[in-house]
């Protein structure tokens, strides 16, 4: 039995190969981005494997150059201030003493910096990644007068959901301009198949079963359906199945239930799974 | 409930209600359409991948073949059911009925019944007969489909239809079987229960006998159906040539094909029932069963009829199936290309193989026009509309034109000469674009600004009363969307709490020796949504107009309304439209414009940014009544100065529209369409440069025509069923803004 563990940023490193499978090209795209130093946007619907790829890549690369990398994942919210990036002083005891934020450490220390869902941050926020996201890679503290130089190893990486273009929040030019876009979807259904069956253990027909479903509430752009269901959701279905859940019980509840509150939503989602699984 | 009179009355009567009573269906096991219009459209949405809609059958065009029984069907884009569904005994199995024949006809659409192309099966005719047909399918006033021009090669049109529809019915239900193995066990049952009304082919004629036996060994799955037939009824040759196609592959192209094998046979028997003397060969008394290959295999054309023979019927189809009705499917045809090849026909030139080919691939095609805003497709047809027989130039203004200018030369010094034409309060003179001039005619259009009669309020009470389930949705979803628009502004200097996290920084940047921030306050509740939307209501005559089709209930309003007019309509989705901005508290105005003529545009003010949303509001809207003419451009433009001094960062203006831009005066001719096109495209441009998004929501159904030219695909919606507006508005409303 696992207990929950604590570790410092700097050791989180992914030392076991995490499953992905790619659909494209993003493999070579994104070590070859790495190479060069450039710093990567992941554009993509929730729950299509943008942060397993990070994950995988973590790993990868940290194959090739020899040392395990550590992944540091910050997730970005409306509330999100400069300090939490960089960090700030704190009050210990008598005493002010500087802590870094985990952007700053992943700068130092020459790991993958990972910011998930980067449009949901301020705007003054998100600016003061832009020294890091061009050719200067410097992370300017301003509180302490330092400016911080990336390590060699260091990768920024952040991802954004287009799918919801909301007038009010959207990148900026500026900071769109300064990275690789790698664009991911839902996998094709075979893709899907496969992946669904490794991640939860169910056979395989019956995650050519689930996929078709994915597929098929993609079709529809109700409420909450915008991109249809996520790949993860999927997954969970077949766990549950394969934990002896009843097909159509575990969609009910990792499905249709999931995606929307509306009762006839549901009732459509849900008669659609009835048409699939027996 | 014996009534006590009742024991006065002779035994055979009372028992005869009793057993009335007792038969009767048990209307609590019904379940109407209304119930499962949404979940069901969803299903079919989601199973086909096209944006399928549901409809009652009442709704439908015809409800179905004269004399026969209303049963489901489709026109390809929507499906027609009934308005209820209670021929079992209970509720699970009477919602299973909608539900199977909603999965029934959505495979048709999804198994490519309508992709039918007459190329599938040309080889199998001559000549002549499909010259024959091709001029039926050009026919101006009502052209034929691909599928009805093919049944019309059939000297016995009711006869191949129910073929036709009898072996692709099979078809789809045994991909619907491989797809959707979940559909299995209601299938079953409700085909055991649809073969036990039918009659067995040995009590039908022999031509409906074959039908059935047909129908009958699709369900079975084999030649034996353990019902008597004739002696040397070739079960296993008939059933060798239904086969094929309830297997994987099989397409419509083999489903039409066999038609016509089967045709052949059915048609050259002689309809006699089997009880009846039969005066043929008792050794040899059926024709073999052979498919046919090449058109040589002529077909019996002369329908001859012995004594005794009876006229054929039309087969009944299983009710799930439902019927297939291939002449209600919109249809995009290249017409002239057809006109082009029957001219040469006629002239004595063949034509060219490949032109041939091209006309017999036209299949059923309809437009889907995306609309990415409210991420819903909206399908529509492709009509031809007069555009495609008017003369001049369609997008892009011609070349500057003397005429024009000399005209406007001497308009203008007739109006310079006009003695105190000043504009009056509450007037505004505003240019007009032409685009012959490539300039603006120069204040050429005199906009007034008035009010509508005010009413009492209780026209927005009634329709708040009468959408009350829509309305209690509405409010909660923008109720919904409030709270995260309201916002903690932090880092102030001044404000009503201390922002703790700043006062900290600030104490810290003390201690570190640093001069601390001032900005360490908080203000709480403060709106974010920074935007202003300006709702622009086209009050033209045009709007006086019943809405078309039936007004049957639209979901969220309550039964037994009297027909209702646009304008109605459009009243009642700006009650409940207004009902949601108050929820959310965002700025909105209303206006509505009309006018008659470039002196006399007129623009009603409904509720100005500034005003509340009070009785008197109320009032101005319940006032609005259909006017006269629609001069976009001008309105558009006062639209602009009322919205352009709002605060706010982000401008909408929201035109709400049931036609094209149009006035006597607007353009040198009138009807001249282009004009007006153009100087509203100018309008809305000039709008866009000071930064206002403009979106129009239109029920022309024609409107793809010129909307297309005027907005970017995201920014326009044709509502096709008006009724859906009230629906609709706050929807997109939603999706625009969040």
């Amino acid at each position: 039995m696992s207990k929950g563990r604590e570790k410092p940023f700097e050791e989180y490193q992914i030392v076991h190969e995490p499953y992905y499978l790619p659909t494209g090209d993003e493999t070579e795209v994104f070590a070859a981005a790495y190479k060069a130093k450039l710093p990567i946007l992941l554009k993509g619907p929730t729950g299509c494997g943008k942060t397993r790829f990070v994950e995988y890549m973590t790993f990868v690369l940290g194959r090739q150059i020899g040392s395990p990398l550590p992944l540091i994942t910050v997730a970005c919210h409306e509330d999100l201030t400069g300090s939490d990036l960089v960090g700030r002083y704190l009050l210990k005891g008598g005493e002010t003493i500087w802590v870094d934020g985990p952007l700053s450490r992943a700068v130092k220390h020459g790991a993958i910096c990972y910011l998930d869902e980067v449009v949901e941050a301020r705007k003054d926020t998100i600016v003061l990644i832009h020294p890091l996201a061009d050719h200067r890679r410097i992370l300017p503290v301003e509180k302490k007068g330092e400016i911080l130089e990336a390590h060699d190893n260091f990768l920024l990486v952040i991802s954004y959901n287009p799918g919801y273009q909301s007038v009010l929040k959207n990148l900026k030019p500026s900071t769109r301009q300064r990275f690789v876009a790698i664009e991911f979807h839902y996998p094709p259904r075979e893709m899907e198949a496969e992946i669904i069956a490794r991640e939860s253990g169910v056979a395989s027909e019956v995650a050519e079963v689930l996929a078709k479903l994915g597929e098929k509430t993609r079709n529809l752009k109700e409420e909450g359906l915008e991109e249809g269901v996520s790949t993860r959701l999927l997954i969970y279905a077949g766990r549950l199945i394969s934990e002896g859940v009843e097909p159509r019980r575990a969609c009910a509840v990792a499905v249709a239930q999931a995606v929307s509150d509306d009762s006839e939503v549901i009732q459509g989602v849900q008669e659609v799974i009835n048409s699939l699984f027996p | 409930m014996a009534n006590p009179k009742e024991k006065d009355s002779p035994p055979q009567e009372r028992d005869g209600r009793l057993l009335r009573i007792l038969d009767a269906p048990e209307s609590y096991a019904a379940v109407s359409y209304q119930e499962v219009a949404r979940p069901l459209t969803l299903f079919a949405q989601a199973l086909t991948g096209k944006p399928l809609r549901l409809k009652s059958l009442e709704a439908s065009p015809q409800g179905g073949p004269k004399h026969f029984p209303l049963l489901p069907h489709t026109d390809g884009e929507t499906i027609f059911l009934p308005e209820v569904s209670k021929d079992f005994p209970s509720r699970s199995l009477n919602y299973s009925a909608f539900k199977l024949a909603t999965a029934h006809q959505a495979g048709y659409v999804e198994f490519g019944t309508f992709s039918f192309k007459l190329s599938m099966v040309h080889d199998l005719f001559p000549f002549e007969l499909l010259r024959a047909c091709l001029e039926g399918m050009s026919s101006f006033r009502k052209p034929d489909t691909p599928l009805e021009a093919f049944f019309r090669l059939f000297p016995k049109k009711s006869l191949a239809k129910d073929l036709f529809g009898l072996l692709e019915g099979a078809r789809v239900e045994h991909c619907l079987r491989r797809e959707y193995r979940g559909l299995k066990k209601e299938t079953d049952h409700f085909l055991a229960s649809a073969l036990e009304g039918r009659p067995p082919p040995s009590a039908l004629p022999l031509q409906e006998a074959t039908l059935e036996f047909l129908l009958r060994t699709s369900i079975s799955g084999g030649p034996g159906t353990g019902l008597s037939l004739p002696r040397f009824f070739p079960s296993a040759d008939l059933w060798a040539l239904v086969s094929p196609l309830l297997g994987k592959g099989a397409t419509v192209r083999d489903s039409a094909r066999t038609t016509v094998s089967l045709y052949r046979w059915v048609s050259s028997l002689n309809n006699f029932r089997s009880s009846q003397p039969v005066s043929f060969d008792p050794e040899k008394p059926f024709p073999p069963v052979e498919p046919i290959s090449s058109s040589t295999q002529a077909m019996d054309f002369a329908p001859r009829r012995k004594e005794g023979e009876e006229p054929y019927s039309r087969l009944i189809p299983l009710p799930h199936r439902g019927w297939l009705r291939p002449e209600l499917v919109q249809k995009k045809l290249p017409l002239r290309g057809i006109q082009a090849l029957l001219k040469d026909l006629e002239t004595g030139s063949p034509p060219s193989p490949e032109a041939w080919k091209d006309l017999l691939e036209t299949e059923l095609e309809s437009e889907a026009e995306t609309f990415k805003g409210s991420g819903r497709k909206v399908f529509q047809g492709l009509f031809l509309t007069e555009e495609e027989n008017r003369k001049g130039p369609v997008g892009g203004g011609p070349e500057p034109n003397r005429k024009a200018q000399e005209g406007m030369k001497s308009e203008r010094e007739t109006l310079l000469c006009e003695p105190g034409d000043m504009p009056e309060e509450g007037s505004y003179d505003y240019d007009e674009w032409d685009c012959a001039l490539q300039n603006y005619r120069v204040k050429w259009c005199r906009l007034k600004e008035k009010k509508t009669k005010g009413g009492s309020g209780a026209f927005v009470a009634q329709t708040l009363a009468s959408y009350a389930d829509l309305v209690r949705m509405v409010r909660r979803q923008f109720q919904m969307l409030k709270p995260e628009r309201l916002k903690r502004i932090r880092h102030l200097e001044r404000g009503e709490e201390i922002d703790l996290d700043a006062a900290i920084e600030a104490h810290l940047d003390r201690r570190a020796g640093r001069s601390p921030s001032e900005k360490i306050y908080l203000e709480k509740n403060r709106k974010e949504r920074d935007l202003a939307t300006l709702f622009l209501l086209d009050m033209s005559a045009s709007t006086d107009q019943k809405v078309d089709g039936h007004a049957k209930m639209p979901t969220g309003c309550s039964p037994q309304r009297e027909e209702k007019k646009v304008i109605d309509i459009e009243k009642e989705a700006l009650v409940i439209m207004a009902e949601a901005l108050q929820q959310i508290g965002d700025e909105y105005a209303i206006f509505g414009f009309s006018g008659y003529g470039r002196k006399g545009v007129e623009f009603y003010t409904l509720k100005d940014f500034c005003d509340p949303y009070g009785p008197e509001v109320k009032g101005r809207i319940e006032g609005i009544r259909p006017q006269r003419s629609t001069r976009m451009g001008a309105a558009i433009r006062h639209a602009t100065r009322k919205i352009v001094g709002q605060e706010a960062k982000i401008k909408n203006l929201i035109l709400l529209s049931d036609g094209y831009p149009q006035d006597y005066d607007y353009g040198d001719e009138r009807g001249d369409r282009e004009y007006a096109l153009q100087d509203t495209m100018m309008a809305l441009e000039e709008a866009a440069r000071r930064k206002i998004r403009s979106f129009c929501i239109t029920i022309d159904r024609a409107g793809h025509d010129y909307l297309r030219k005027m907005y970017p695909s995201s920014r326009y919606l044709i509502i096709e069923d008006t009724e859906a507006l009230p629906r609709e508005l706050p929807k997109i409303y939603r999706r625009l803004t969040t």
